[in-house]
């Protein structure tokens, strides 16, 4: 088969698959940063209440005053679908073919019921979820059980552990508070001290906003050590996966495997980070027109080795007939950026120039000589560049919010980053191909450093405890977990609906011998789906679970 | 004008209907022909071409999705005259990476191993795309039926660029393997 075989066979595809592909774009808009801040405002309530409730000892009513979401963000939109002003979803839209980008970049819209069509419902299921398989656009991954950082056949656990909705709203976000609480049992006649490993799957992030585990010891809170552990490995395809993509649980469960093998705690790659390197920087960028619209820089230059160019703040990168371009934009480094190209050989680049461009796109056509740019070299250890890239990430900043992580927070987050730096430029410094989590960060430091702060990863709270001999310890876990959702439009009958996936087995080495799970509420919530047995009308819930299953789920929706 | 008026004009054999399919659909047509041509005189003379294919097929032919049969016309048109130009020269433009990519996917087979019809390819290539992730099968789409620009498809889907190269990259792969066990390619 030739190539172009395919492209004309993939010409004639499903008519419902390319209508499909038109449908209004799901990005981050305004209305969605509006929902994460309203998230930390959730979580920040909602963690208050959990804190009250904890002093208090017994539950008290919140009526959590969040920042609303744009109501558009889940109604019905207005305007064209086709923000992109590419023409190819709206042929409302007024065209402009010297402009590929005339239509706004942000948009405010949403999607609801008006826009969903036949082959919408068809193909956006949403939280469709059984006990194999959850999909969900946005999978913030199950809850998992407690695992032993050495196998220890005296040690046995019953576990019970709670969902509580009754403070969870509408406008939560799926967020919903955890109690899952471990009775260890030691059936040796001697003391055993154990290594205790929580998996939390989340981001720096949502640690930072008052998700972090909290961990009591016989009902003394304790201060748990955190480390990161796994964020990327196969998935059930067998391709490389980040963690933060898996499609479902099961695929996490791939990517994670066995939770107690990430307990080594990986060092910075010295070499690479005493490494001398030449670092191009630019500044004083300019431009004629509205630098809003218009204006883009770039730098050309020749290279065979473009897995060992790095970079900082760059808005583009194309790679044509040996030749790298790397491109920024005007407005972004008028707003803060500090565009870099970081060259690890250390030596000035080949036929090097620079040319300003109407657009990011590195064609004659958009070629302009009125954007200009300062440029300034040097040079420098990376393991310097990256401090400095760690520096300027525009993380909760960026986002309109004042917050800074804790010295705990902040030392996972260097760790985190540097994990990934040092994991792709191993990766890089292998033969074959430009392989996914390479391509990923398309060598961005900028990315690296913004994944290690918003991507998911595995956690491991960990503690160590000693279970006195013929006896037991109580060990319980409280904190929030966000449900999977679809992030824009989910099919009706899911609206202001999460799914939770319970992983009771996943990734531990411990022996159960009871699993029961709880659910909380105040009329709040209805259960949509689900293979608990819960029965709010009938006031069962409480149910132990079968212990050789794989997992339990529920579609919960926010009724108030 | 809504498309089922457009087609009854069609059907009644009058010329406004090309009028309106024009007024409605060429910036769509011309965007997917200058996606891959890069060329704005070529791109549309394709559109123009297009109405004309529209005008001959319109009836016996009664298109589920206007739209989409426009599209897939001009689309075909575009790549018929982006052959005649490009002939067997490799290099410029979005439509030689496209072309790249695709290279991938059938990698190791032989021009002479043709023993299947298009439309079972066709439908192998239906059913593989069904089974992926939407947002995947989506950005697959964008990519290798409108040859749209990973940048432009990053922005469409509010996600980074190297994500977006990273799901084709990965579709790609899996395409490759499906249509190895569907022995469309050895």
């Amino acid at each position: 088969m030739r190539r172009e075989e395919l492209f004309q066979a993939i010409g004639q595809i499903d008519d419902t698959l390319i209508v499909k592909s038109g449908k209004r774009a799901k990005r981050k808009s305004k209305a969605m940063l509006r929902t994460v801040i309203a998230m930390a405002a959730s979580l920040a309530l909602l963690l208050g209440a959990a804190t009250a409730l904890n002093q208090a000892g017994l539950l008290k009513p919140l009526s959590p005053e969040v920042e609303q979401t744009d109501p558009d963000s889940h109604g019905i939109p207005g305007g064209p679908s086709d923000e992109l002003g590419t023409g190819l979803d709206d042929p409302d839209v007024p065209f402009n073919p010297e402009d590929p980008y005339d239509g706004p970049l942000i948009s405010d819209g949403g999607c609801g019921p008006d826009d969903l069509t036949d082959t919408d419902v068809e193909y956006n299921r949403g939280l469709v979820s059984n006990e194999y398989e959850s999909f969900a656009e946005f999978n913030p991954g199950p809850l998992m059980p407690v695992t032993l950082a050495q196998a220890n056949s005296f040690v046995t656990a019953q576990r019970d552990m709670t969902y509580d909705f009754s403070e969870v709203t509408k406008q939560s976000d799926g967020f919903v508070a955890i109690r899952d609480s471990y009775e260890f049992t030691n059936s040796s006649d001697e003391d055993q001290e154990v290594t205790l490993l929580y998996p939390y799957l989340g981001t720096i992030y949502e640690m930072n906003n008052g998700s972090k585990p909290e961990v009591k010891v016989n009902g003394e809170t304790v201060l748990a050590d955190i480390q990161t552990g796994a964020y990327y490995g196969k998935d059930s395809f067998g391709y490389e996966q980040l963690l933060s993509f898996a499609h479902s649980t099961d695929e996490m469960d791939c990517i994670i495997g066995d939770v107690a093998s990430h307990t080594e705690v990986k060092e910075v790659d010295e070499e690479l980070w005493n490494k001398k390197v030449l670092v191009y920087e630019f500044s004083d960028v300019k431009c004629a027109g509205d630098p809003a619209e218009y204006g883009a820089y770039a730098v050309k230059f020749k290279t065979d080795d473009y897995k060992n160019i790095y970079f900082q703040d760059i808005g583009g990168v194309t790679y044509v007939d040996g030749y790298l371009y790397v491109g920024f934009y005007v407005e972004d480094v008028q707003s803060g950026d500090t565009p870099k190209i970081i060259f690890m050989d250390g030596k000035e680049p080949e036929d090097y120039s620079e040319q300003g461009y109407s657009y990011m796109e590195f064609f004659e056509q958009y070629e302009v000589d009125d954007v200009s740019a300062s440029m300034t070299k040097r040079e420098a250890a990376f393991g310097e560049v990256f401090e400095e890239v760690i520096a300027s990430n525009r993380t909760a900043k960026q986002w309109g919010e004042e917050r800074t992580l804790s010295e705990q927070e902040q030392k996972l987050y260097e760790g985190f980053a540097a994990q990934i730096v040092s994991d792709v430029a191993l990766r890089n410094a292998k033969d074959g191909e430009y392989d996914d989590m390479a391509a990923y960060f398309s060598n961005s430091l900028s990315d690296m450093a913004y994944y290690a702060y918003t991507g998911t990863t595995l956690f491991l709270v960990k503690n160590e405890v000693t279970i006195p001999a013929g006896g037991s310890i109580r060990v319980e876990y409280e904190y929030l977990k966000q449900g999977m959702h679809e992030l824009t439009c989910p099919e009706p009958d899911f609206n202001d609906c999460y799914g939770y996936d319970n992983a009771i087995n996943m990734g531990t080495n411990m022996t159960f011998t009871k699993q029961v799970a709880n659910i909380a509420e105040q009329g709040n919530i209805e259960i949509i789906d689900q293979n608990y047995r819960f029965d709010l009308a009938a006031g069962r819930k409480s149910v132990e679970l079968e212990l050789d299953a794989e997992r339990y789920y529920m579609i919960v929706r926010m009724l108030k | 004008m809504e498309d089922k008026q457009i087609i009854e004009l069609y059907n009644q054999r009058k010329e406004a209907a090309i009028e309106h399919t024009a007024e409605k659909y060429t910036a769509y047509c011309f965007n997917i022909a200058n996606n891959i041509l890069h060329n704005h005189e070529d791109s549309e003379e394709c559109v123009n071409d297009t109405w004309m294919k529209a005008w001959n097929a319109i009836p016996p032919t009664v298109p589920t999705y206007l739209r989409v049969f426009l599209g897939k016309i001009t689309r075909n048109l575009s790549f018929d005259k982006y052959r005649a130009s490009h002939s067997e020269s490799r290099g410029g433009g979005q439509m030689a990476v496209v072309l790249d990519e695709l290279e991938e996917i059938v990698a190791g087979s032989s021009d002479v191993e043709a023993h299947y019809e298009q439309k079972e390819l066709v439908e192998a290539i239906n059913t593989y795309l069904k089974k992926l992730p939407e947002r995947d099968c989506n950005i697959f789409i964008r990519r290798y039926f409108y040859a749209e620009e990973t940048g432009v498809i990053a922005r469409r889907y509010g996600i980074k660029e190297s994500n977006v190269l990273m799901i084709l990259s990965r579709t790609r792969k899996k395409l490759h393997t499906f249509l190895k066990e569907e022995d469309f390619i050895s």
